[in-house]
């Protein structure tokens, strides 16, 4: 070609080029998906992520339980841990200081977008594919923001809950929103709204996970957090009718079944689409696991008749005492059976609360005798959950009650919330000549560093008061 | 005739080109990453070293186990 045609064209395309909004990284009024199938996409990244076990804020790995469940709570024992190589931290405060929280509340939040698009943006409607999307994003907003709760407000009281702090509360995709934190009754209203709004559609479409019972079960968890009892009590009840306690062999097959389908009376879980034996994340953790025994405060909670009548003892534990049993990252029907019994408590009913925990314990022991009111175990002394919920000294029936959900929720990200639930209480652990504390206030996380910095309306949570530079 | 398209073709271009090129608007819209909290934490207690009682609790809490996980 002759340069003399050349050069003009490189004149021309560079005139053509001229731009107008170029690197515009905001189309406004431009949504690009545009129908269901489109959106779902949005959407089935997460779950994808749930299924395969690399979900660590909706329906937590097996690294980040086991983190919570042997590193913040105290059912292992740090001071035994037999290994420098384990990756188990020491305390919360560990994790606190290097900011793995951060994630933790921005992967929450990248969450809550995606949800966001899909309700604000899907224009299709009345097909069985936008509805049951819609109740997906629906749930998982709704869980989301659940998760937020619990890890990043304290606990909630009932009668100050305009006086407490929630999260900020973003319903609609703007990129240039900062929001200030809501208050802790705009937080539960927000939650409670949105899992109601799921619940609506009565979505029964297993491959979106958030199905209508599992929605209903996240609905009574937050109804059990906030300490709303008639309403908490209703719905495990109505769950746990439909999810029945399995008898103690269908439990065992069931708590040692690992990942794949649904079993028993399971309604949403990690890991469906992996196998537990062939993943490295998993196995990776299992193997930190082993490095470190389970305390003598959890296993005092079976008694010595127990260990050979209850039938999570002997799958819970080895010899050395290290954990033998598969962690659960889910949702499964015991929890309801729980929440009726601490429900009934805390409306008054004790008869009916023990009834619900007896027959809870039949269902884990063989040949179990019923309790009565006046020969109830003392509380374990091993224990350090002092008070209830309530801020009451534990009686001997609620001290069972929560014995039992200890002893159940075993490594199921349940133990490090029930001692922040539950009084918060300040604890220590060793290890190397060191003896580390977890004050009440870090069973708040913090608001991560970087979004106070932005956005200077938000609140920290109190305790939290003074930034180092850690370079 | 053929110099005078070339040279008049770069006369051209020397001041359209630089025109064209920053004649796009808002260049400079994505906003400048700005994110001074790496390296930064909240401050939290010391660990402490373990006295003689937490000493005693240690090695009260070992045995146990060693006692216990030695049968």
């Amino acid at each position: 070609m002759n340069i003399k045609h050349i050069i003009p064209g490189f004149i021309a395309a560079g005139l053509l080029s001229s731009c107008s909004h170029y690197l515009d990284i905001k189309p406004y009024d431009k949504v690009i998906p545009e129908t269901a199938e489109d959106f779902s996409a949005l959407i089935h990244e997460h779950l994808n992520d749930i299924d395969d076990g690399s979900d660590d804020v909706l329906v937590p790995s097996f690294s980040t339980t086991s983190s919570y469940d042997s590193g913040y709570g105290d059912d292992f024992e740090v001071c035994l841990t037999s290994s420098n190589v384990s990756r188990l931290p020491n305390y919360v405060g560990s994790m606190i200081t290097a900011n793995s929280f951060n994630n933790l509340y921005s992967n929450l939040y990248e969450i809550i977008r995606d949800c966001n698009i899909v309700i604000s943006e899907m224009k299709e409607s009345g097909t069985r594919e936008a509805d049951d999307l819609l109740a997906t994003s629906y749930a998982m907003r709704g869980v989301a923001y659940y998760q937020l709760l619990r890890n990043f407000c304290d606990v909630p009281q009932p009668g100050n809950y305009d006086s407490q702090l929630g999260v900020p509360i973003v319903t609609v995709f703007d990129m240039e929103a900062k929001p200030a934190r809501s208050s802790m009754a705009r937080t539960i209203e927000q939650i409670e709204s949105d899992l109601q709004r799921s619940i609506s559609y009565h979505m029964d479409n297993d491959i979106y996970r958030f199905t209508e019972d599992v929605a209903r079960g996240y609905l009574a968890r937050l109804y059990f957090w906030t300490r709303q009892w008639d309403n908490c009590l209703d719905l495990a009840q109505e769950l746990l009718a439909k999810y029945p306690l399995l008898d103690p062999e269908a439990y065992k097959s069931m708590a040692t079944s690992g990942s794949g389908k649904l079993m028993g009376n399971q309604l949403i879980k990690a890991y469906r689409s992996v196998s537990i034996s062939g993943s490295g994340s998993v196995s990776g953790a299992l193997t930190s696991l082993s490095y470190r025994p389970v305390s003598l405060r959890f296993l005092s909670h079976f008694t010595d008749e127990e260990k050979t009548t209850d039938v999570r003892y002997g799958i819970y534990v080895n010899t050395k005492r290290q954990a033998s049993k598969g962690i659960f990252c889910g949702m499964r029907g015991a929890e309801f059976a729980l929440m009726e019994a601490e429900a009934l408590y805390h409306l008054g009913q004790k008869t009916e609360a023990l009834k619900a925990i007896n027959n809870f314990r039949r269902h884990r022991i063989k040949d179990y005798t019923d309790l009565e009111m006046d020969n109830l175990p003392a509380l374990n002394t091993r224990e350090i959950i002092r008070v209830d919920v309530e801020g009451n000294p534990l009686t001997p029936l609620m001290g069972l009650i929560l014995s039992e959900r200890r002893k159940e929720l075993f490594l199921e990200y349940d133990r490090w919330f029930e001692q922040k639930r539950n009084g918060a209480p300040q604890f220590s652990a060793m290890y190397n000549g060191v003896k580390y504390t977890t004050l009440s206030y870090m069973y708040t996380f913090p608001i991560p560093i970087r979004d106070i910095e932005l956005n200077p309306d938000l609140v920290q949570n109190q305790g939290y008061n003074e930034v180092i530079n850690r370079n | 005739m053929k110099k005078i398209i070339i040279y008049a073709s770069l006369l051209i271009s020397v001041p359209v080109l630089p025109l064209t090129m920053t004649s796009c608007e808002d260049i400079d819209e994505v906003p400048p990453m700005k994110d001074h909290s790496t390296g930064k934490s909240y401050k939290l207690p010391d660990p402490v070293v373990m006295d003689a009682a937490d000493i005693a609790d240690y090695e009260s809490i070992k045995d146990e186990y060693d006692l216990s996980t030695s049968l």
